[in-house]
């Protein structure tokens, strides 16, 4: 395609000894630069004008070894004929000083201008210009020719004739433009006629755009590749650190769970962690094993997602099983499935997930440690809820820190008072002083024993108190120093009214039965005086009748009725006595005072109750000291004292078979004078000695408890102590010994 | 020589002299009381105690015993008891200062023989003691009457 048609091959023309340029020329060594001028008569954007152009050039520079300089001149074919008179002074001026070797002129236009500006042509045309057809030649190939004739042309040498034209290599060719023009048919051209420009194909129209879109996309296309490559590496490393960045999210929101959850909310916290590493392995199904805290209690299982059921293929080959443990134990089971994936669970992911495993299992223990605690702390919150009295605890500076519910229920009911007002966050003993500024009396004694409890110096403080409206009720206010380490006190109000009404009716009752015990003791009483009285006046009366009997005789015996009248007047006398006994021991008054010989005393004592001490079989000794100071008091009073002291000794004593005796001594210590009775009964049992002088404290089954509180009293009001207590008699027997000791006046 | 002959021959050979024993631990009722029996010519023996009285064995056996209920360490229906267990029908007239002891009681114990409650008429223990000490009459149910009964009750 790239061919001119013979009929108008152009010769190209060595333009030796051309007017402007022959000097050059012949200048020039063969060897030295070479310039040539190549002038186009059509313009550069017609076709093939670069190929013939490349072929001269590069024949050119082959054939010739000197380096070889071309300059290129297109003259415009539609404005030459008006240019024509400037461009060849234009021409002939820019090259004038060059050495040209020689002008190539290409086309008829150019051809025309060679030769009229520089003498001798040879014309060239190219097809295309609207010439049918003819024989053509390749203007590749062409240009390779006037290349190397060109170089024969320069190479030749001085005064040789000019080389001959070569002949072109002929090719027939027609421009199917032309023939469809002039009405001529293909066929009738001669055989192997290319037929030019037939249609212009796109290929041919848009060759270089084709090639160069080809270009374009084969680059697009490699681009594309290559920014593909560069991409799918991206979305790796991306996905890499989106992977990272999801692992270290589920981390920290396990890290965040386990925290942020309150501990009642451990099952939901357990089971957003299950399903945040579920959701991270890619698992289908997950489930969280929760071993219960008691091994035969049944484990807590929780799903993940809540729908999915127990199946069976849970213990399937896609199933991964981590153990959770705390402490070395094991807590319960992580197990996470992927279904419809055979492939094995890689060893990165089973490690990470190990670890969250770790921080669940935390999370467990954690949990199950709050519960414990919390489970305390519910029991102490239900203990103090569940009592009824109010109680209030109080930190080491006094301020409420707890408080129960019927503390809550009074202070919002009650409000006003010494210390109804106190509540949480509040000082109990600024409110005391409050209080106390208020006008309550009390509120400083309570502030004082609160702050001696809190300060350690006392483990309790108690404070009794009523409260008047709107019923009167009594309350115990308790300090108690709490056993805890920051210190501190637990405060308790009781209600004491019920305690209190049962005291005071317990007090009416004991009332009631002293009284009744006072009826009964009279009734006693009347019966012992009775008893006494009897016998003296049956023996006056049996005196007296014998007596009457005898002074009726004839002849009475006189000594005889003298013992009678002597022993009358003694039973009269006796039974005076019985009835100053009964008044003495029935008055309450302070009793006679004047100086006692307490020796005399025992021995009247004891004189009386020498009878009784024969009927018991036991001895009856006197150890007295003497002389023994004097002590004010009454005499027979204190006889008494001995005398029931001396008659409990007789019945204890002769209760034992070894040689039973009581004894009656006296001695002095410091300012007292001490009376004490000793036997040798089997002595007092453990824990009798605080009851014994109490009333209707007996240990004689027929006793009636009263000889002893006799004793008490007559001796408190002497203004002497009296006491019991086990001795040692001289035998190494046991025995009781009371010891009345009285000041000496 | 058993205790129980001993007793047995010593009242058989003082057969001839008939007494009477008082049993009581107030010696101005024992003293009175014998007393009374000298006075109305009846041999009497006083003793303090219930033991006492069992001790004696060189004595008869009395006709009859005036007993105080409320003896020392033996009570008097004690004593009564353990003669019964001696063998011995020795009639006993009770005598008694307490007013706690029921009547019933000391009916029951004292059967036919009668009782006195402190003080007392002398004549009614007179009555009383006087028919056990007729040889011939043994029994004290034919030599007491009823009304004599009634009026030792009334005559407290």
């Amino acid at each position: 395609m790239r061919f001119t048609l013979r009929a108008f091959v152009c010769v190209v023309v060595a333009l030796q000894s051309s007017v402007a340029l022959p000097a050059a020329i012949h200048a020039q060594p063969p060897h030295g630069p070479v310039h040539v001028l190549v002038l186009f008569g059509v313009p550069p954007e017609a076709p093939l004008i670069s190929v013939f152009a490349q072929g001269l050039r590069r024949t050119v520079r082959d054939d010739i070894p000197a380096p070889v300089e071309f300059y290129e001149e297109y003259l415009d074919l539609d404005r030459f004929p008006r240019r024509a008179p400037q461009l060849a002074p234009f021409i002939a001026d820019k090259y004038d000083a060059l050495p040209i070797d020689a002008v190539v002129a290409v086309g008829a236009d150019a051809l025309r201008f060679a030769m009229a500006r520089l003498g001798r042509l040879t014309a060239y045309s190219w097809i295309g210009d609207g010439i049918v057809g003819g024989a053509v030649i390749h203007h590749d190939v062409e240009g390779v020719n006037t290349g190397h004739l060109v170089t024969r042309v320069i190479q030749r040498p001085l005064g040789e004739a000019l080389p001959k034209p070569t002949a072109a290599t002929l090719t027939f060719a027609a421009d199917a433009r032309a023939l469809k023009r002039w009405g001529l048919s293909e066929s009738h051209l001669p055989p192997n006629t290319e037929v030019l420009y037939l249609t212009p194909t796109v290929w041919e129209r848009y060759r270089a755009a084709i090639l160069a879109s080809l270009g374009l996309i084969i680059a697009e296309t490699a681009l594309i590749a290559l920014l593909l490559a560069e991409g799918h590496r991206r979305r790796r490393a991306q996905l890499a650190i989106e992977d990272q960045n999801a692992w270290e999210q589920t981390m920290a929101d396990l890290t965040t769970d386990a925290v942020r959850h309150a501990p009642q909310e451990a099952p939901r916290a357990l089971e957003d962690a299950l399903a945040r590493v579920a959701r991270y392995a890619g698992a289908s199904r997950a489930l969280v094993v929760q071993y219960g805290d008691d091994p035969a209690r049944s484990p807590t299982i929780f799903r993940w997602p809540h729908t999915a059921v127990a199946a069976e293929s849970e213990n399937g080959a896609a199933g991964l099983r981590i153990p959770l443990e705390a402490d070395d134990t094991g807590i319960g089971m992580l197990e996470l499935h992927r279904d419809g994936v055979r492939q094995e669970w890689s060893p990165r992911l089973v490690g990470r997930l190990e670890a969250a495993a770790e921080l669940m299992a935390g999370a467990i223990a954690r949990a199950r440690a709050a519960r414990v605690i919390r489970q305390g702390e519910q029991l102490n919150r239900a203990v103090l809820a569940s009592l009824s009295t109010q109680i209030a605890i109080l930190d080491a500076s006094g301020t409420i820190i707890r408080v129960n519910d019927a503390w809550r229920h009074v202070a919002f009911t009650a409000g006003a008072g010494v210390d109804r007002a106190a509540f949480l966050g509040r000082n109990y003993l600024d409110e005391c002083l409050r209080a106390a500024e208020r006008g309550c009396r009390e509120a400083r004694d309570v502030r004082q024993g609160i702050e001696a409890v809190l300060d350690g110096g006392t483990w309790h403080f108690r404070h009794e108190y009523t409260s008047a409206a709107p019923e009167e009720r009594w309350y115990e206010l308790r300090v108690d120093r709490l056993e805890y380490e920051d210190g501190g006190a637990i405060i308790t109000h009781i209600d004491i009214t019920d305690r209190r009404l049962a005291e005071i009716k317990a007090e009416e009752t004991r009332r009631q039965l002293a009284h009744l015990g006072r009826v009964a003791m009279v009734g006693e009483l009347a019966a012992a005086v009775s008893h006494e009285l009897r016998q003296p006046l049956a023996a006056i009366r049996a005196n007296a009748e014998a007596g009457v009997l005898l002074l009726s005789r004839a002849q009475p015996d006189v000594c005889e009725a003298i013992d009678i009248f002597r022993d009358i007047v003694d039973d009269d006398v006796r039974a005076a006595n019985v009835i100053d006994h009964i008044r003495m021991l029935l008055r309450k008054d302070a009793p006679a005072k004047g100086a006692v010989d307490l020796n005399e005393v025992c021995r009247q004592a004891v004189h009386l109750l020498k009878r009784d001490a024969l009927l018991r079989r036991t001895r009856l000794e006197l150890s007295l000291e003497s002389p023994l100071a004097p002590i004010a008091g009454d005499p027979v009073q204190l006889q008494q004292v001995v005398l029931n002291l001396a008659l409990n000794a007789l019945d204890s004593a002769s209760t034992s078979t070894d040689d039973p005796a009581v004894t009656v001594s006296t001695a002095t210590h410091g300012g007292e004078v001490e009376i004490s009775v000793r036997d040798t009964g089997p002595g007092l049992a453990p824990g009798v000695e605080q009851h014994l002088f109490e009333s209707f404290f007996s240990t004689k089954k027929q006793g009636l408890g009263m000889g002893l509180v006799i004793v008490r009293s007559i001796v408190e009001r002497h203004h002497g102590r009296v006491r019991a207590e086990n001795g040692v008699t001289p035998g190494g027997g046991r025995g009781a010994v009371f010891r009345v000791l009285l000041p000496i006046s | 020589m058993l205790s129980s002959e001993k007793v047995a021959m010593s009242r058989s050979t003082a057969q001839s002299e008939a007494w009477v024993a008082v049993v009581d631990d107030d010696a101005s009722i024992r003293c009175s009381l014998a007393r009374v029996f000298r006075v109305g010519g009846i041999h009497v023996e006083t003793f303090a105690s219930a033991e006492e009285f069992l001790e004696c064995t060189t004595a008869d056996e009395p006709r009859c015993i005036v007993l105080d209920v409320h003896l020392g360490a033996l009570s008097g229906f004690e004593l009564q008891d353990r003669l019964t267990e001696l063998g011995w029908s020795t009639p006993i007239i009770f005598i008694t200062a307490h007013e706690e002891i029921p009547s019933s009681r000391l009916e029951r114990r004292a059967g036919a023989c009668g009782y006195l409650r402190k003080p007392f008429d002398t004549d009614a223990l007179l009555a009383l003691v006087r028919p056990f000490l007729c040889r011939e009459t043994m029994s004290c149910v034919e030599s007491v009457s009823a009304p004599e009964m009634v009026f030792a009750e009334r005559s407290r």
